[in-house]
């Protein structure tokens, strides 16, 4: 089933691309910086990437993603490590973590538990990237066959297993990721010149400055929430012996990270749910099958793996949807769609025809990315400690400057600061309120895909809404969406339905 | 008189409101209804523009449908949502640290092009540092030239970004 002939081929070209000095530079660069971000609480990967991204427009393409994809999965290895010494997640995906890997700290376990992250990510990183590698290319065969309707209703799916999984407030998300569709809707319509949205502002006329939208949607609120909460105990450095888990933990950890892996990667693949999903739903599992489950939340040294290994599978996998639909993954992916095409590069079925060498250069990137961070991670630890260490006294203004500076940097233009204003606070609003944001961006980049595939669908149709019923692929999405739907149903009853009992 | 009309009405109007008070946590009153009102909004702005007919959607079909569910959406959190959580109460907002990163950040998108770069981030960073109450004004003004610096030589002069780090 696997032409591995055909594989070794296309993995060789592969690395001639990615070991070039120039890529594994990049690569270095961008997975350092990620796992940097990924430690510091209050800036995410997306902030990150972000603000990197009109770095990077001057840079050949291939080595622009390599370096923004480090910094992406760069950034799962590092949150956990806040996660386990200080309580608060670094990203989102390792929030997790803190469960079993804070009390393992106080323990007086970080180390083992710093350790059992890297090792984690990697073989997570691993089973994410084999099925990458296996599955891209026969799914984009299969994929030729999509038309209008079947991208319609994929979104229509992947927006709809971001709502209902991703929280158990399935009408916030979903509000969440209406809203950006909405927000993804403001400027000028291309076909009719009608100007949506715009209010009379000459500045919207493009659209929502994305780059803006997001920091300000993630980064702020984050930076604004975490100034002052959490514990504030200096954390202390860990000393090499101390780190290696024992017999005992290793034969817990293996069938951890098999199970972890797995669930991390089929997350990950699908399109919409990601990384926080994954790991809460391997943490979920691991606790179910295990025979002693209530050492979870006290240093279950497996509820510390499974869940990182799940978010670095999702991580890796997320590329799937995307390099080879041209879906996002999850909503870093969709920052990165943006990335890919702002560099003329439009991935879907094509890509791995027509480019060959970007596609399987920035999955042997991938590879050479992870062994990297395996070995730089473990030696820095410390030094990650360090870092955390910075009072955020002057952190927090540093970042606010940092975060002025790179918003400014995308047009030079200091309406895009004022958004920044106006979606940081809205963002905290949001916040407040319990709404989820990543949703939001998933909508608000595959809005104007979703409309027009939708505007296609109807028109082919000749305004008959029931093609996306009548073509069998696309059917099947929707009727996955509905599945979503019952299950969500089903599930609110049964909820009530115990609350009443007790 | 304590037994009045005006009294009875004051005292069945405190014993409604403590009824609705205990069936919807504020929280997702709120949230409802502000989306709820974003999707009324949402309908009121999509119907200027041209509906188009189904074989050829205009620029007012899709917002329309996003309208729709926006007002689905914020009903669904009421009904669905405000029902079930009854202890969830909004979090306490930190007001200190909203109020000093918005005037941060105004402070940037006024001083940027008519100062520079550098008296910028200067007042971003004091301005973003009254988030925190533990530290004198000296700290603050070393912590914001401290920055100043740092941005300074990485950003124009480091990475090459194309601004200016004075303008007179």
């Amino acid at each position: 089933m696997v032409d591995l002939a055909a594989l070794s081929e296309n993995l060789a070209l592969g690395f001639s691309v990615a070991l070039s000095w120039e890529a594994l530079f990049y690569a270095m660069i961008g997975v350092t910086l990620g796992t940097f971000v990924g430690v510091l609480p209050g800036v995410g990967t997306m902030s990150a990437i972000a603000m990197l991204l009109p770095l990077t427009f001057l840079m050949e393409p291939a080595l622009a993603i390599i370096m923004l994809a480090g910094i992406y999965y760069g950034g799962a290895y590092g949150g956990s490590t806040a996660s386990i010494l200080l309580n608060l997640p670094g990203t989102p995906s390792s929030a997790v973590t803190c469960l079993d890997g804070y009390p393992m700290a106080r323990n007086g376990r970080a180390g083992v538990a710093l350790f059992v992250t890297t090792i984690a990510s990697f073989a997570g990183s691993i089973m994410g990237l084999m099925l990458l590698a296996l599955v891209a290319p026969p799914l984009a065969q299969f994929a030729l066959q999509f038309r209008s309707p079947e991208y319609f209703s994929l979104m229509v799916l992947g927006l709809m297993a971001a709502a209902i999984l991703a929280s158990s407030s399935p009408f916030r998300s979903l509000a969440s990721v209406v809203l950006g569709l909405l927000l993804g809707v403001v400027g000028i319509d291309m076909l009719s010149g009608t100007s949506r949205f715009t209010f009379g502002w000459p500045t919207l006329f493009d659209g929502l400055p994305l780059v803006a939208v997001v920091i300000g949607l993630f980064g702020v609120p984050e930076l604004i929430a975490n100034v002052r909460s959490g514990n504030y105990q200096r954390p202390q450095a860990v000393r090499m012996r101390d780190m290696l888990p024992s017999r005992d933990d290793w034969k817990r950890i293996r069938p951890a990270m098999l199970r972890g892996g797995s669930i991390g990667a089929f997350f990950g693949a699908l399109p919409g749910t990601g990384g926080m999903i994954a790991s809460f739903m391997a943490y979920a599992v691991e606790k179910r099958v295990s025979r002693t489950p209530a050492r979870f939340g006290k240093g279950a040294i497996e509820g510390v793996a499974a869940p990182e290994t799940a978010n670095n599978s999702a991580v890796q996998t997320a590329f799937i949807p995307t390099l080879t639909l041209g879906i996002p993954g999850d909503p870093v992916m969709a920052l990165m769609l943006g990335a890919l095409m702002i560099h003329g590069i439009t991935p879907g079925t094509a890509l791995i025809t027509s480019n060959p060498d970007i596609f399987w250069g920035l999955i042997v990137s991938f590879l050479v990315g992870n062994v990297m961070l395996l070995l730089l991670n473990i030696p820095l630890i410390n030094l990650w400690i360090r870092v955390l260490s910075i009072p955020r006294q002057i952190l927090f203004p540093a970042i606010t400057a940092f975060v002025c500076i790179g918003v400014y940097s995308v047009n030079l233009a200091v309406a895009d600061i004022v958004v920044l204003m106006v979606f940081g606070l809205l963002g905290y609003a949001l916040m407040l309120l319990r709404f989820q944001t990543a949703p939001l961006v998933l909508g608000l980049i595959l809005g104007p895909m979703m409309e027009e595939n939708l505007r296609r669908s109807l028109l082919i149709s000749r305004g008959d809404p029931m093609v996306f019923l009548e073509r069998p692929i696309s059917a099947t999405f929707l009727g996955l969406a509905g599945l979503l739907l019952v299950w969500l149903v089903v599930s609110e009853i049964r909820r009530r339905r115990q609350l009443r009992a007790t | 008189m304590h037994d009045g009309p005006a009294a009875r009405g004051a005292l069945l109007t405190g014993r409604l409101m403590e009824r609705l008070r205990r069936l919807f946590s504020l929280a997702d009153l709120v949230a409802g209804a502000l989306v709820l009102a974003l999707g009324v909004f949402t309908l009121y702005e999509a119907s200027g523009y041209a509906r188009g007919s189904m074989a050829n959607i205009g620029p007012g079909f899709f917002p329309g449908l996003l309208g729709m569910l926006l007002v689905a959406c914020g009903i669904g959190i009421i009904l669905v949502e405000g029902t079930r959580d009854r202890s969830a109460a909004l979090p306490r907002p930190e007001i200190r640290a909203a109020l000093a990163t918005v005037a941060a950040l105004g402070l940037f998108a006024l001083l940027i092009e008519r100062a520079g770069l550098a008296p910028a981030v200067m007042a971003t960073t004091y301005a973003a540092s009254y988030a925190t109450t533990t530290v004198t004004p000296l700290f603050r003004f070393v912590t914001a030239s401290g920055v100043t610096i740092v941005c300074v030589l990485v950003f124009p002069i480091a990475l090459g970004l194309p601004m200016r780090i004075v303008t007179w």
